[in-house]
């Protein structure tokens, strides 16, 4: 029993807490990463997000600020304003200067971290309204392995796990209200997750008024929280005023709040959060919720286990659960992409569905809760084990192409990129740093079908138009590039031949499509075959081509 | 009135912070067993100096346990040096000069925190 004596209650705490955050680092970003930190590619990066995040975290690295937007992502425009939520772009950035990691592993790094140390804040959250439960809610915010838990981190939805962090800062804060000062973190985690996702920002609002409406009808509200939400809220809107302008001027100009119903997300259709992906805990999440409606009824009940049913991480988690709901009121893809950290929101319902029967028969002793909350935190970790690998939609040959583009091409050079396995996910190609077009893989697919190589196929115009190009003509006045005649000239009609390089994908060993690759190689051919474009640059898997009478077409000349 | 050491000590947690340093390197090495000591090591002594170093002195102003403590310093750090510098960016300051500078003056910061608290302790106490 030495053993137990050693692992006292703060050290049996600590001890957990290491081998929670070990494990979930190991199966997170570990394992899909090869157990390497850095990287000569961006490794498991599986879709658009992904790029996005770590080229924005780049352009911030260059530039030195995030005021405008790059050019290259936005269709060549340079005035297209940085309206996208800057906090993640500018701690990656400061990591990547500091370390000479790369950003592209920098932003994991980082929104792994912010992750970890988010569920340690619920876990305190938690805490303050009874340590048991907390350690028994411990391990389900790692939980059973579901894919549609893990789509944040594989696919890249980092900005949004930088505000959710923030979210959960905030449960923490408002757990602690009580305490002096407790207006400054409020300001900060509102201002947080403001810059850090801004969806989080309307979340968070909406929960501190159901809180407050709670303890309200309760007859709970005390004037010092009142005091300190009027002062939080006060700073928080100094704090991120001038961002919140550029949000209104870009998101909330562009995508005004309509209310429809989405039954499956966009950003992955197959993979939509729903309440069984919890698997068999399922059950005692149902058990949770079950008792905590008994502690809302039976207030006695309540104090006698010791948990009070109005704590703001229960309320929390409570509103949590119904955002994830709000699909089907328009909030859309912000409603689905909440349910991706149910696991967290929900996790103290999960212990108390452990916790709520024995607490009536015995005090639970904190030794069997640490043994149960270690055995599920092993079950889980080895649950998640060998489930996410890499490498990802790229390879280092590919990697080495877009850098040969981003490095030894002109910065007004138009790139035209040719099919590949990440031929949809079109911003994977905004590392090439110059602006892209993309050949229409469906118009593609029919041409090779057809069995004929055409002189022009259908191109996208690889430009983020999520929020029109905005572009600022003063502090309160902006224009949208996207709705200018000079806009649809660079995308309507996009020929081959105005391009000044073209890239193909000759060969890919993560793409079994190999008939497409084939095809890429005919297609590479005919284009090498007139006499104004040459070969500029190959590796195993990648030709570059150059045009060098961009406007010239073949049949001038045939 | 003699103080307790442990009292005083309570207000001393650069110790801890080295063993946090010590373990968060520990299991990085762990998980990261491919990587090399030296990148390891750097990468979490700067994951420190960005995210722990600037708020944990600012969380000596409430009572909490250690860990919590740097659970808040990453929370309060994350947005203190990620909303500074993205002000102090569009203002002309290149973010390489902010990654430098905003850990230092939250740090500065945070040791004034410090040294009035333990002022402050001791005053209480020696009454």
């Amino acid at each position: 029993m030495k053993i137990f004596q050693l692992l006292d209650r703060k050290n049996a705490e600590a001890f957990l807490l290491v081998i929670f955050i070990f494990f979930v680092f190991f199966v997170r970003i570990g394992q899909p990463w090869n157990h390497k930190l850095s990287h000569t590619y961006p490794t498991y990066f599986n879709a658009n997000d992904n790029f996005l995040h770590a080229e924005f975290s780049d352009y911030v690295k260059e530039k030195g600020n995030y005021a405008y937007s790059p050019y290259y992502m936005y269709s060549g425009y340079e005035d297209v304003i940085g309206y996208l939520p800057p906090i993640l772009y500018h701690l990656s950035a400061m990591l990547s200067h500091l370390t000479d990691l790369e950003t592209y592993d920098t932003t994991y790094i980082i929104v792994m971290f912010l992750t970890c140390f988010g569920y340690l804040l619920v876990y305190f959250a938690i805490k303050r309204v009874n340590e048991t439960l907390a350690i028994l809610s411990l391990p389900f915010m790692l939980g059973i392995f579901s894919f549609s838990f893990e789509i944040a981190h594989a696919w890249g939805l980092h900005i949004f796990i930088t505000g959710s962090f923030f979210v959960f800062a905030l449960i923490w804060c408002m757990e602690n209200f009580d305490k002096k000062y407790s207006f400054i973190l409020l300001s900060l985690f509102l201002s947080g997750a403001a810059l850090g996702h801004t969806s989080e920002l309307i979340f968070s609002i909406g929960f501190i008024v159901v809180l407050f409406a709670v303890k309200f009808l309760r007859k709970e509200l005390k004037k010092y929280e009142i005091k300190n939400i009027i002062l939080g809220f006060l700073i928080f809107t100094v704090i991120s005023a001038y961002y919140l302008t550029i949000f209104y001027f870009t998101w909330m100009k562009t995508q005004p709040f309509t209310f429809s119903v989405m039954e499956r997300p966009i950003f992955a259709p197959n993979f939509s959060v729903n309440i069984w992906d919890f698997g068999i805990t399922q059950f005692i999440l149902y058990a949770g919720l079950l008792f905590f409606v008994f502690l809302i009824l039976f207030k006695d009940d309540a104090e006698k286990i010791n948990v009070k049913s109005t704590s703001p991480v229960l309320i929390a988690g409570i509103f949590m659960l119904l955002i994830g709901y709000t699909n089907y009121i328009g909030f859309n893809i912000r409603a689905f992409q909440t349910r991706i950290f149910w696991p967290v929101y929900l996790a103290v319902f999960m212990g108390l569905g452990l916790y709520f029967i024995p607490a009536h028969f015995k005090k639970w002793k904190f030794r069997y809760a640490y043994i149960l909350s270690f055995l599920l935190v092993l079950i889980f970790f080895f649950n998640h084990y060998n489930t996410l690998l890499g490498p990802g939609l790229i390879d280092q040959e590919i990697w080495n192409g877009f850098k040969w583009i981003s490095e030894n091409t002109p910065e007004e050079a138009k790139v035209y990129h040719f099919y590949s396995n990440f031929a949809t996910q079109l911003d994977a190609f905004f590392p090439t740093k110059r602006v892209s077009y993309v050949v229409d893989v469906n118009d593609y697919i029919e041409a090779l079908k057809a069995g004929v190589i055409k002189a022009e196929y259908k191109s996208v115009n690889n430009a983020l138009i999520d929020t029109q190009l905005p572009y600022r003509t003063s502090l309160f006045s902006y224009g949208y590039h996207a709705y200018e005649d000079d806009f649809k000239k660079r995308s309507e009609n996009v020929s081959l031949w105005d391009m000044n390089y073209y890239f193909f994908v000759v060969k890919d060993p993560y793409d079994s499509n190999s008939v497409l690759y084939l095809y890429n190689n005919y297609v590479k051919d005919f284009l090498k075959n007139q006499t104004w474009i040459e070969e500029v640059y190959s590796n195993s898997e990648v030709v570059i081509l150059k045009n060098n009478e961009p406007g010239r077409k073949p049949y001038e000349t045939q | 009135m003699k103080l307790n050491k442990l009292e005083i000590k309570k207000l001393n947690d650069v110790h801890k912070l080295v063993i946090a340093y010590v373990v968060a390197v520990a299991v990085f090495q762990v998980v990261f067993f491919a990587e090399s000591f030296f990148v390891v090591a750097k990468t979490v002594a700067f994951l420190f100096w960005l995210f722990v170093l600037p708020g944990i002195g600012i969380t000596y102003l409430w009572d909490l346990n250690f860990i919590e403590r740097l659970a808040l310093a990453v929370a309060i750090s994350a947005a203190t040096v990620g909303i500074l510098s993205y002000y102090l960016g569009l203002a002309g300051l290149h973010v390489i000069i902010s990654a430098v500078l905003l850990p230092l003056i939250f740090m500065f910061l945070g040791l004034v925190i410090i040294f009035r608290k333990k002022i402050e302790f001791l005053k209480t106490k020696t009454k």
